[in-house]
């Protein structure tokens, strides 16, 4: 049986890398746009980009000041035996994984009409960021897969999650996604971006497919959709930082699950920032 | 590519003329921060005719909200916030002097005009590089609202802080431009 401390050292190790390192995938994404870019000004932001991960991982600073709200994937092994205090071990490790790094104290304090407000201020610890709702799929046998994503703001405020007409076509579907990925692409100040996109039977399914597509996704291993979205949100020019050039998003994550007889399907699209997907991932067992 | 252009703080009308949209600048000197809770606070203290807690004349402002320093360290990681939020506030801090800001993401009608009018400039940051542009900030201290936290206004003392003019007094857009030269490419 894995044991508690097991749990939360490793969730407190995930949340520290997710949130100050590029994996292999996302530098070798960076330096072919940098090779490719044509604008001067676009290719120097992109060199700046990789050049402060590569700082951020030396130093294990975060990457972005605005380190996220800490979301878990879970993969559970059917075999996989666990202590009954599990859940509590991975937000330990979360709140351990905050003050470390440190994540960037946001947490609104007060009742729940005073966080809408926003009028009791924050609390200044960085553990007090609760973790975002847990999900939990199987996985196989005896191993349990834990993976903490970090989610940032920007990349919130120009999400959505609706529903779209398909006329029975994937066309129509994505057309519609890379829509909102174009008009939002602009305005998100922090472009290359990555959106990821879920598409499924109601708005939760949907948005736990999107953040199922950032977790499995991998910007060196794109299929033909992935492609053919980033392609046509590249054709708006809007390049890195929205100065103009080649590279307004570096690659798309998508993921498709169940569906029902319906004249719709619930897309959700979140275009991530220049730093994301932010993520790590262990195994255990 | 040209150098950079090393600008130093406080600014004067001379100097942001002599900025273009799309130059690259290393600024150096002394720069404030602030996001959308400091400038509601700022424009209130306007609107009832009171003192800013800094003089604001030729002053440049970086909408950030840094991470905690660590033990040695002057600063968090340190990368600029989404403007539009400081937009409604802007015009009337651009009308008491304001030269500079630093942020990403476009701006207002109502701001760029402001810019135009009071002699300023819009300077994006790298959306990307927070651990860089600390390493750029030499000192930090809380000058105003600590109660809010990370958003507090902050005194920075820069060396070579890396940005790119965006919008010049001129109101010329680096977003609409830029863009519009790589459509034709």
């Amino acid at each position: 049986m894995l044991c508690r401390k097991e749990i939360e050292d490793a969730v407190e190790t995930c949340l520290v890398k997710a949130g100050t390192t590029f994996r292999p995938d996302q530098l070798r994404a960076y330096r072919n746009a940098i090779s490719a870019e044509k604008n001067e000004n676009a290719k120097w932001v992109l060199e700046r980009i990789l050049e402060n991960a590569k700082l951020a991982g030396k130093n294990t600073s975060p990457l972005c000041d605005d380190t996220g709200i800490p979301h878990v994937f879970i993969n559970m092994g059917s075999s996989l035996s666990l202590p009954h205090d599990w859940l509590s071990a991975i937000n330990d490790g979360i709140i351990r994984g905050l003050r470390i790094m440190p994540g960037r104290p946001m947490a609104v304090r007060g009742n729940p009409i005073e966080r809408v407000e926003q009028s009791r201020g924050l609390y200044a610890d960085p553990g007090k960021l609760s973790l975002a709702p847990v999900i939990v799929k199987p996985g196989k046998g005896g191993k349990l897969k834990i993976t903490v994503l970090l989610l940032g703001g920007g990349p919130e405020i120009r999400a959505k999650t609706y529903r779209v007409f398909h006329q029975r076509s994937i066309d129509v579907v994505l057309g519609e996604a890379v829509r909102w990925a174009s008009s939002e692409a602009k305005n998100l100040g922090c472009t290359p971006c990555v959106p990821a996109i879920g598409i499924g039977r109601t708005h939760v399914e949907a948005s736990a497919l999107m953040l199922e597509a950032m977790k499995e996704g991998s910007l060196s291993r794109q299929n033909r959709w992935e492609k053919k979205v980033t392609e046509l949100i590249n054709a708006t020019k809007v390049g890195p930082l929205g100065l103009g050039g080649d590279t307004t998003a570096l690659g798309t994550f998508m993921k498709i699950g169940p569906l029902r007889a319906s004249g719709i399907r619930v897309v959700s699209m979140r275009p991530g920032c220049c730093f994301e997907p932010r993520k790590a991932a262990v195994v255990l067992g | 590519m040209s150098e950079p252009i090393r600008i130093k703080t406080p600014l004067s009308n001379g100097d942001v003329e002599g900025l273009k949209a799309g130059d690259r600048v290393l600024i150096s000197g002394v720069i404030y921060t602030g996001r959308d809770a400091a400038h509601n606070r700022l424009v209130d203290l306007i609107d009832r005719g009171e003192e800013l807690p800094f003089d604001i004349r030729g002053q440049i402002i970086y909408y950030v909200g840094p991470t905690p320093a660590r033990p040695g360290k002057s600063i968090g990681s340190a990368g600029p916030t989404t403007s539009y939020r400081m937009d409604p506030f802007a015009p009337k801090l651009l009308e008491r002097g304001l030269k500079g800001m630093i942020g990403k993401g476009m701006r207002s009608q109502e701001v760029i005009d402001a810019m135009t009018r009071f002699k300023a400039v819009y300077m994006a940051a790298v959306g990307g590089a927070a651990a860089l542009i600390a390493r750029r900030i030499k000192k930090s201290e809380i000058i105003a609202y600590e109660d809010l936290g990370p958003e507090a206004i902050r005194r920075l003392e820069v060396e070579e802080f890396p940005a790119i003019v965006v919008n010049d007094i001129w109101g010329n857009d680096l977003y609409v431009e830029g863009v519009k030269k790589y459509e034709r490419l």
